[in-house]
């Protein structure tokens, strides 16, 4: 966890990070890094508890849907994880599990809102 | 004199206490921290923080447990402003009233340290125990380690529950030991597990599949992932009437893992493999003492249930037909409990402390100069969730906690309110473990792993009569 973030390159582009309670990031991602790593090292709050193994979905986003759409299906873990991230969408997917292309430029990545009503989201957590 | 001064001493601010160092209370001291007014003490009763990420999460699940490393940094972004006073027992070594009389604001986040359990005849048999306690005992917690559990003797275990907590004592119990040997697992377990002549686990739910509460990740491990494991259940349970087809196709999480269960049925079974078997629609009406040791289980009796009512979440409803199953060991597993502690209204029904968006109802009887309380965690919600949910969960109590304080928060200037908590505390002899502390304990957990050839992985200290003297010596 540098500060000062990662500096614009020939292997960056610009992302947008909507933070939870609606702070905007925009920040330069390396090319191929994950948009957790990406996160990370631009101060923006995405949490990645598990350190990106699949083991969490506090990595939680949402992507603007056409690039949604132009990604490959989630995988059978990644959906595992999706079924218990708070505030499923869509759109949703986990952002250890994207990595950044020349696509991605100047797209706008939601981090869902930690304050949500919960009754209201319909959100149920599974017993243990 | 020289404990307290590893403390430090907090400067004026917010104060908010938080009890217990859970996830519910390292979510909730994050987002408190975000306003640069607040600063948190975290009162835990043991001498280790993290709860059930420590005392819970299994052994073979080292990335769940990865996130004591966001727990850290935390820890390091607001040094000083964030302290940790291990080996603190709130409502016995210090009262509630005292901490709301010197906090600004206090956060309850101490768990679910107790159990839902059966009320059947025969669950005070030898061999039943709550999966909690088995858990604890395989984790290492201080109060669990000397269940007397005895795996020589065991060839077939039932398990009462179909959460993810089932699917761990049954993992732990049929996987490979070997499989566990560079994990983290306490030592006297692994033995144990290396002695174990358990060949069969039954998991029994009182529903259908889909209503299982466990989810697909854990289902999926024990299914297709983990060596050394068949599992066996009946094509039949997997049948769905037309209403329960019409609404499981809606339902994301239930319909995927009705798959996997099906695709589990085309398995090969592995050669040599011990088994894990699926009982569906049955409830322990008796637990049956062994004929040649009436004080210890030999068997359990299930009743065949039909369910009734809503499709979303019908009841089990008991028919005639039984059947007994022979097991020489039983694991309850049918939720965690809170326990209610001293001056903190408590609803014995549900069992966790009732709350309006986190903050604490019931409690009129305090005085004017009590603080706030409030509530996150699986004290406020139940045992339900995994380690992220708590995130969530402590989200909306801080952002009430916030709502409620206003623009006191930038009034607020007491000056360390822990000086004469812990000046009292040291008079009762109790010594406070602060998170240094536990850094050196940390240490010399993780050397006397690689002393057991675990490279990676700690080997816990257990007792704490021993850590206490160990940071002692320091
Ligand atoms: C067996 C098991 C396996 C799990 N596996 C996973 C998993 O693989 N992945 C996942 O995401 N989630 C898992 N979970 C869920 C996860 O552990 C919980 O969601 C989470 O720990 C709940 O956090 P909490 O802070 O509410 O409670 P806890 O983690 O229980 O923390 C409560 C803390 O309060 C302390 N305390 C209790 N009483 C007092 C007192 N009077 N004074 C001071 N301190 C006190 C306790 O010692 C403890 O440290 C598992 C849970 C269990 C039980
Ligand atoms: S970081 Fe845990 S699932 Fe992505």
């Amino acid at each position: 966890h540098g500060g000062g973030g990662t500096p614009e390159g020939p292997n960056t582009v610009k992302i947008e990070f909507v933070e939870g309670d609606g702070a905007v990031k925009v920040v330069n991602a390396r090319l191929g890094d994950s948009l957790l790593d990406v996160a990370h090292e631009n101060e923006v709050d995405l949490e990645g508890a598990c350190e990106g193994s699949l083991a969490c979905s506090t990595c939680h986003v949402y992507l603007p849907q056409d690039i949604y759409d132009s990604l490959d299906e989630p995988d059978d873990e990644e959906n595992d994880m999706l079924d218990l991230a708070f505030g499923l969408q869509e759109n949703s997917r986990l952002g250890c599990q994207i990595n950044v292309t020349k696509e991605m430029a100047n797209m706008v990545v939601q981090i869902p809102s930690a304050t949500r009503n919960m009754a209201v989201d319909g959100f149920k957590p599974p017993q243990h | 004199p020289s404990r307290f001064a590893r403390l430090g001493v907090q400067a004026s601010g917010f104060h908010v206490c938080v009890v217990g160092s859970g996830p519910g209370a390292w979510y909730a001291a994050e987002s408190l921290l975000k306003k640069d007014a607040v600063k948190v003490d975290m009162y835990e009763r043991l001498p280790f923080p993290f709860g059930l990420v420590r005392f819970g999460v299994a052994p073979d699940h080292p990335e769940v447990k990865a996130v004591t490393q966001q727990f850290e940094r935390v820890l390091a972004k607001n040094n000083p402003r964030l302290r940790f006073l291990g080996n603190v027992h709130v409502g016995t070594d210090v009262s509630v009233s005292s901490l709301r009389a010197k906090y600004d604001a206090v956060v309850l986040a101490y768990g679910a340290e107790s159990d839902r359990m059966l009320g059947i005849e025969g669950e005070d048999l030898n061999g039943v125990y709550p999966a909690r306690e088995f858990v604890r005992w395989y984790n290492g917690h201080p109060e669990s380690r000397d269940l007397p559990v005895d795996l020589s003797k065991v060839k077939e275990v039932t398990v009462v529950g179909l959460g993810n907590v089932a699917l761990d004592v049954a993992r732990i119990l049929l996987m490979p030991p070997d499989s566990l040997k560079d994990t983290d697992i306490c030592r006297h377990a692994l033995e144990e597990l290396r002695g174990s002549t358990v060949e069969r686990v039954h998991l029994v739910g009182r529903r259908g599949a889909p209503y299982a509460a466990w989810t697909a990740k854990e289902l999926r491990e024990i299914l297709f992932k983990v060596d050394g494991i068949n599992t066996v259940l009946s094509a039949d349970d997997l049948v769905l009437s037309d209403e329960q087809k019409e609404y499981f196709k809606k339902q994301r999480a239930p319909s995927r893992m009705l798959q996997m269960l099906q695709k589990s049925l085309k398995e090969e079974p592995k050669e040599g493999a011990r088994v894990l078997q699926l009982h569906f629609c049955k409830s322990p009406s008796r637990i049956l003492p062994n004929p040649e040791d009436e004080t210890a289980v030999g068997a359990i009796e299930l009743v065949k249930n039909r369910l009734e009512g809503n499709v979303d979440s019908p009841r089990a409803i008991a028919t005639e037909e039984t059947e007994n199953i022979p097991c020489q060991m039983v694991l309850v597993s049918i939720g965690y409990r809170s326990k209610p502690i001293p001056e903190v209204p408590f609803d014995e029904k549900k069992g966790l402390v009732p709350h309006e968006r986190g903050r604490v109802v019931g409690d009129e009887g305090s005085g004017e100069n009590l603080c706030p309380m409030y509530v996150t965690g699986w004290l406020k919600r139940g045992p339900s969730g995994i380690v992220g949910t708590n995130k969530w969960d402590a989200a909306e109590t801080i952002e009430t906690l916030i709502s409620d304080v206003g623009e006191k928060i930038n009034e607020s200037s007491s000056n360390d309110p822990a000086g004469d908590i812990l000046a009292r505390l040291a008079k009762s002899g109790i010594k406070v473990v602060s998170f240094e502390d536990w850094k050196k304990i940390d240490e010399l957990e993780m050397n006397r792993g690689k002393a057991l050839g675990k490279p990676e992985e700690r080997e816990k200290f257990v007792l704490v009569q021993d850590v206490l003297s160990l940071i002692e010596k320091e």
